[in-house]
C-alpha cells in the first residue's frame, strides 16, 4: 500500500484485515403496488481501516504526517490489491458504467455508450463501452499517480485497430512518453495490450479515446496492471488510485518506558475522488 | 417510465459573483417547488387558475474563506436533470430536461467556516412598469399578458428583424410593432400546439393597406423603386376542425399590395399540407410542406423571399424557408410589373378556422434566420377565451401584477416554467389540455394522500363583469364631446383646446357650421361663432373666417384648433365634435347561481373586472365555477411519483388507480391537472412529489350529468356496457 502526493507515494506498512466499505449513496421507497424504486448515486467511495499494534510512533510518523497536514495534499492511495487487479479508475476501466464516462469526449462531455465484448471469468460478456468522437481524439483523463517501473495496459473493442491512447507525465504534467493499444482479434472479441513504463521524472499516466472514423464503433473493458507480466485476458473492474484524505489517527498507549513507546493506533483513510 | 433501478443525476450552474458568470458546480442538494395558486378561490378551483412563482434551494460547495463577501445573491441559477443517467446515452426515453431557471434571492451559512453556502431561489417574473393604452380594435385579454410580458424582455413570437418594416405578432391583438396597426374584424385567437396565441378565424379578405400616417406612404422602397428583395416570415399552425377529424381544408393567406401576389398554407383531406405561391399574371407554384407542418401538430415558421433579377420589372426568384432550412427549388418568374407600383404592404391576410397566423414580419433581409425560429420563445402566452370588445381604460402597473390580474379575471394561470418561460393558458387550455402522460397509480405512486372539504363548496357563486359598450354609425352622429363655452379667438390667432372623452372614440367627422351641409346639424362635428360677444349686436363670420380642425390624441383625449383667418377678433359658441365609433365601459353586470342570496350560506363572488366582457364568456366561467363548487371534490397533494421529469407543472395527466381488491368494479381513472410539482435531488435520491386537481370532467361534470337520476335510469342508458367499457368513456369524456 502506497500513499502520498503526486510523485511522493511512500509505502506503508500494513497488516492482514484491512476492511474496505464502500459507500454509495442511494434511496428506496415502494409503489402502491408493492414495487420498490431504487436510486442509485453514479459513483461509490471506500473507506480503510488500518489497525497497527504496540508499534512506536516512529511507524506511523508518516501516517501523522499525512493526517495533521504536515505533508499537503491532494493524497492518493496506491493499493496492492488495485496493482494486480486494476489500477485504472471504474469510470475509465468501463467507461460509461452508471452513466459516467471517466474517458471524455473532446469537449469534456460524455461519449456515446454502447456495448463490448470482453472476457471475465472465462466467459465473454457484454460490457458497457463508448465511442469515441469520428474525427477527434478525446480528452485527456487526469493524472493517475503511479510508482516508477512497468506497467501493462489493455482494453477490448468492437472491432480491430487502436483501443486507446496513453502518455505518461511528470508532476508539472508536461508529457513524458506516449503510446497507444491496437487490438486484435482475441478470444471472440478484440482486445490488444501494451507495456506502459514510467522513468525519469514521470508521476503518472493519463488515458485518452482516440479518434475513429467509425461512430459505432466500442471500445471498453480497459485494465492497468503493475510489472511487465503479461495480463490474463480476463477483464477486472477497476479500483483505481483514488484521491483520499487520511484522518487522525486513534491512539492507545500500551507501554511508556524511559526507552520505548508502544501503541494501538488506527486510522481510516477516505476516498474523496 | 423510469426503470426499477436508476442513477438520477444533474447539473447545477450557478453565478457565484466571481465575474466568471455560470459555472456548473457540483452540488450536494437542490430542491424546487411550483405550485398554482392564488386568486382567493377555493382550492379545487384556484389550482386550475391563479399563478405560481416557483421558489427552490440549492447548496453550493464552495473554496475556503470567509462567507462575506461571497456569492451574491440575484445571479442566475440553472438546474438540469435526468432521472436516469444510465440509460441516457442510449437514446432511451429520458433525456436532459430544464428544471429550474431561477435566481438566487438568498445566501446564508451555517457557520463562517462552512464550505458550502444555502441559496435559495426563485422564479424571475416579469416586472417592470407598463402602460396599456385603450385601444379599439378586438382583442383577446391575453394581448394584456403579452403586452406586459414584452415590457419586461420576454415574448412569444421571433423578435422583429432589424430590416423588418412590417412586424405584427399577432398574439391576442392586432397590435403592430413595426407599421401601423391593423384592423382584423372579424376575427378570434386560438393557441397551437406551442400555447401561443394566433390569429384563426378571419375572413377579412381585404384589410387595410398600412399606411404611414405621417408621410402617407408605406412600403419597403420609396416610391418609384423596387426593392432589391423583400421577405415575409410567418408562423403558420394548421387544426382540425373536429378532435379526431381529418380537415376539411386549411387555408392561411397573405396578399401582398399593391400586387395580385399572394402567399398560401394549405391542407388537403388527406393531410399533405402545401405552400403556394400565385405570382401576379402566373400560374401558382407549389412547395410541399409534409413532414414540416402536420394538422394539429407543431407549428412551423416560414419564410418566403423574393431576389430581384431586374431592377426595370418585377422579376426575381421566390425562395421557401420552413423553420430555417430551405424548400424546393427557387422559383423564377417575371412580369411587367412598373416598378413605380412597388411593393408598399400587404392587402390580404386570412386564416380559416383551420388556421393560425402569427409573428408576421415583412422586411428585406433575404436571410431567414433573421426572422426568427421557434423553439426560442421566451414567453408562451396562449388564448384566454375572453375577447374583448376594446380595452377601454388605460392600464398601467407592474407587469406582474398585471399578468395575475388577467390570469384571475379570466381564470386562467401564469406561472415561469421549468425552462425560465412566463406561460399563460386560458382556463379551456388548463381543463382541456392534450394528456401527456398516463400514470399507473399502483405501479408508479407511492400513496395518494387527499382531503375532501365542505370548505371548498360554495352554494352561491356569483361573478361579476363589465361589458364594453359600443356604437357605430356611418352618419357620424355620435357625439363625444359638447363644449358651450364662449371662447374668444383674436385676429389671425390659432386657440388649440384638449378635453377628457367620457367615451373612447375613432374616427372624427369634419367640422361643420350648423347649418352648412345638407345633413341635419345632428350629423358631422359642428361650430357656432359670432363676430361679437354675448350680449352685444353681431352677425355670423363668413365660412372661411374660421379654421376648425380637431384630432383624438389618444381614443380618450381630443385636440381641437381654432384658427382665425380674419384680421378682427371672433368668439365661439359651442363646439361639438362626433365621431363613427365609440366604445364606453357599460355598467357592471353581475350573473349567479345557486340559492338566493337571502339563503347563501357560504357565497363565492368574483369580480372579473373589465378583462371579461362577453356575457358568454361570464357565464361559461360561471357555469364552471358552480359546477367547481357544487359538491366538494378532493384536492391531491404531495404525491410522490417514480420520477419523471418530463411532467410539468400545467401538464394534464390520466391517473388509473386499478382495482386493488381484485373488482374491477374498483377501478378509478382520473384526469388530473398537476397543478404542483416538488422536485429535490441529493447524492443517489431524484424525488419528485406532485399535488393533483381532478378536473371537472371527471367529477363535476359526471355530477351534473347524472344529478337526480337514479340507479335504473343509469343502468338502462348503459345496459350491455362493461365496467371496462364505462370506464373507457369517463377517461376520454364520452360520457358528457
Amino acid at each position: 500500500m502506497r500513499l502520498g502526493p503526486l510523485g511522493g507515494l511512500r509505502e506503508i506498512v500494513s497488516f492482514p484485515e484491512v476492511p474496505v466499505a464502500p459507500d454509495r449513496p442511494s434511496s428506496e421507497w415502494r409503489t402502491m403496488s408493492g414495487r420498490r424504486i431504487v436510486q442509485r448515486a453514479p459513483r461509490a467511495l471506500r473507506s480503510w481501516s488500518l489497525e497497527f499494534e504496540r508499534v512506536p510512533p516512529a511507524d506511523v510518523a508518516y501516517l501523522t504526517a499525512l493526517a495533521s497536514g504536515a505533508l499537503p495534499g491532494p493524497l492518493y492511495l496506491y493499493t496492492d490489491a488495485a496493482a494486480q487487479t486494476n489500477l485504472l479508475p471504474a469510470d475509465v476501466a468501463s467507461p460509461g458504467q452508471m452513466g459516467v464516462s471517466g474517458l471524455p469526449l473532446p469537449d469534456g462531455s460524455h461519449p456515446p455508450r454502447g456495448r463490448v465484448q470482453v472476457l471475465m471469468g472465462g466467459a465473454l460478456a457484454s460490457l458497457v463501452g463508448v465511442s469515441s468522437d469520428p474525427s477527434l481524439p478525446g480528452a485527456w483523463t487526469a493524472a493517475l499517480p503511479l510508482p516508477l517501473g512497468s506497467y501493462r495496459l489493455s482494453g477490448w473493442a468492437s472491432s480491430s485497430g487502436t483501443v486507446i491512447g496513453w502518455r505518461t507525465v511528470d508532476a508539472s504534467g508536461s508529457q513524458v512518453a506516449t503510446g497507444t493499444v491496437t487490438a486484435s482479434s482475441s478470444s471472440g472479441s478484440f482486445r490488444g495490450e501494451s507495456t506502459v513504463t514510467l522513468s525519469g521524472a514521470a508521476v503518472g499516466l493519463q488515458l485518452r479515446l482516440v479518434a475513429n472514423a467509425d461512430p459505432f464503433r466500442r471500445v471498453g473493458g480497459f485494465r492497468l496492471t503493475a510489472g511487465s507480466t503479461a495480463q490474463s485476458l480476463d477483464w477486472l473492474p477497476g479500483q483505481g488510485v483514488p484521491e483520499v484524505v487520511v484522518d487522525d489517527l486513534s491512539e492507545t498507549l500500551q507501554l511508556v518506558t524511559a526507552g520505548r513507546i508502544a501503541a494501538d493506533y488506527s486510522v481510516t483513510i477516505r476516498e474523496v475522488r | 417510465m423510469s426503470r426499477a433501478v436508476s442513477v438520477p443525476a444533474s447539473k447545477v450552474r450557478v453565478d457565484l459573483g466571481d465575474g466568471a458568470g455560470l459555472v456548473e458546480r457540483e452540488c450536494s442538494s437542490w430542491r424546487v417547488s411550483r405550485s398554482l395558486s392564488g386568486g382567493g378561490l377555493p382550492g379545487q378551483v384556484r389550482a386550475v387558475s391563479g399563478s405560481s412563482v416557483g421558489s427552490g434551494s440549492v447548496t453550493i460547495p464552495v473554496d475556503p474563506g470567509s462567507p462575506w463577501p461571497g456569492v451574491t445573491p440575484g445571479g442566475p441559477v440553472e438546474i438540469d436533470v435526468t432521472h436516469d443517467v444510465e440509460t441516457l446515452v442510449d437514446g432511451g426515453m429520458v433525456g436532459w430536461r430544464e428544471a429550474c431557471r431561477m435566481r438566487t434571492r438568498s445566501v446564508s451559512w451555517d457557520s463562517w467556516l462552512s464550505p458550502v453556502r444555502s441559496v435559495s431561489l426563485e422564479d424571475e417574473v416579469p416586472r417592470g412598469p407598463v402602460v396599456v393604452p385603450i385601444d379599439l380594435e378586438r382583442s383577446d385579454a391575453c394581448c394584456v399578458v403579452e403586452r406586459a410580458a414584452n415590457a419586461a424582455g420576454l415574448r412569444s413570437t421571433p423578435p422583429p428583424a432589424a430590416s423588418a418594416a412590417i412586424a405584427v405578432p399577432m398574439v391576442g391583438a392586432s397590435w403592430a410593432e413595426r407599421g401601423p396597426d391593423w384592423v382584423l374584424t372579424p376575427g378570434r385567437f386560438r393557441s397551437n400546439s406551442m400555447g401561443v396565441a394566433m390569429l384563426t378565424d378571419s375572413n377579412a379578405n381585404h384589410t387595410p393597406l398600412p399606411v404611414d400616417p405621417e408621410s402617407g406612404v408605406f412600403g419597403l422602397a420609396p416610391a418609384g423603386q423596387l426593392p432589391a428583395g423583400f421577405a415575409v416570415a410567418f408562423t403558420v399552425a394548421l387544426f382540425s376542425y373536429e378532435p379526431d377529424a381529418p380537415p376539411l381544408f386549411a387555408l392561411a393567406r397573405i396578399g401582398l399590395s399593391p400586387t395580385s401576389t399572394a402567399i398560401e398554407v394549405s391542407a388537403d383531406g388527406s393531410g399533405d399540407t402545401w405552400l403556394k405561391i400565385y405570382p401576379q399574371g402566373q400560374p401558382p407554384v407549389s412547395f410541399p410542406l409534409s413532414g414540416r407542418l402536420a394538422v394539429d401538430g407543431w407549428p412551423a415558421r416560414i419564410v418566403v423571399t423574393w431576389e430581384a433579377s431586374s431592377s426595370n420589372t418585377w422579376s426575381g426568384d421566390w425562395r421557401v424557408y420552413v423553420n430555417g432550412e430551405p424548400v424546393g427549388s427557387p422559383y423564377s418568374y417575371s412580369t411587367t410589373l412598373e416598378r413605380g407600383s412597388g411593393l408598399r404592404g400587404v392587402s390580404q391576410l386570412r386564416a380559416t378556422e383551420h388556421s393560425g397566423l402569427g409573428g408576421l414580419q415583412i422586411g428585406t433581409s433575404l436571410d431567414p434566420l433573421d426572422y426568427g425560429l421557434l423553439g426560442r420563445e421566451t414567453a408562451l402566452v396562449g388564448a384566454s377565451g375572453s375577447p374583448l370588445e376594446a380595452i377601454i381604460e388605460p392600464t398601467s402597473g407592474d407587469a406582474w401584477a398585471i399578468i395575475q390580474d388577467v390570469a384571475r379575471a379570466t381564470l386562467g394561470a401564469a406561472w415561469i416554467d421549468e425552462r425560465g418561460r412566463l406561460v399563460y393558458r386560458g382556463r379551456e387550455a388548463l381543463r382541456t389540455g392534450p394528456v401527456v402522460a398516463e400514470v399507473d397509480a399502483l405501479d408508479r405512486l407511492e400513496d395518494i394522500p387527499g382531503a375532501v372539504s365542505l370548505d371548498e363548496v360554495a352554494d352561491r357563486v356569483e361573478v361579476t363583469y363589465r361589458p364594453a359598450v359600443t356604437a357605430f354609425s356611418l352618419l357620424t352622429d355620435l357625439t363625444i364631446l359638447d363644449i358651450d363655452e364662449v371662447l374668444a379667438v383674436n385676429a389671425g390667432a390659432t386657440v388649440s383646446i384638449t378635453r377628457d372623452l367620457d367615451v373612447a372614440a375613432a374616427r372624427l367627422g369634419r367640422w361643420w357650421r350648423p347649418w352648412e351641409d345638407t345633413s341635419p346639424p345632428e350629423r358631422w362635428c359642428r361650430y357656432a361663432a359670432w363676430t361679437a360677444p354675448p350680449g352685444e349686436s353681431g352677425s355670423a363670420p363668413p365660412s372661411d373666417a374660421l379654421d376648425v380642425s380637431a384630432r383624438l390624441i389618444t381614443p380618450t383625449r381630443i385636440r381641437i384648433t381654432i384658427r382665425n383667418t380674419t384680421s378682427a377678433r371672433l368668439w365661439v359658441y359651442r363646439l361639438v365634435a362626433r365621431a363613427d365609433f365609440t366604445v364606453r365601459a357599460g355598467a357592471a353586470v353581475t350573473l349567479a347561481a345557486g340559492v338566493s342570496e337571502r339563503e347563501a350560506r357560504n357565497p363565492l363572488s368574483l369580480d372579473l373586472g373589465a378583462w371579461v366582457q362577453s356575457g358568454e364568456t361570464a357565464r361559461a366561467i360561471l357555469a364552471w365555477l358552480a359546477g367547481e363548487t357544487s359538491s366538494p371534490q378532493p384536492v391531491l397533494s404531495d404525491i410522490r411519483i417514480d420520477p419523471d421529469t418530463d411532467l410539468m407543472l400545467g401538464d394534464t395527466v390520466l391517473v388509473r388507480i386499478d382495482s386493488m381488491s381484485g373488482d374491477p368494479a374498483d377501478a378509478v381513472t382520473l384526469k388530473a391537472l398537476i397543478s404542483g410539482v416538488d422536485l429535490s435531488h441529493t447524492p443517489g435520491d431524484l424525488s419528485q412529489s406532485v399535488s393533483l386537481t381532478v378536473l371537472a370532467m371527471n367529477v363535476g361534470d359526471f355530477n351534473e350529468r347524472f344529478s337526480g337520476r337514479t340507479v335504473a335510469d343509469f343502468n338502462a342508458e348503459f345496459a350491455g356496457m362493461t365496467v371496462g367499457d364505462l370506464n373507457r368513456l369517463i377517461t376520454i369524456g364520452g360520457l358528457l
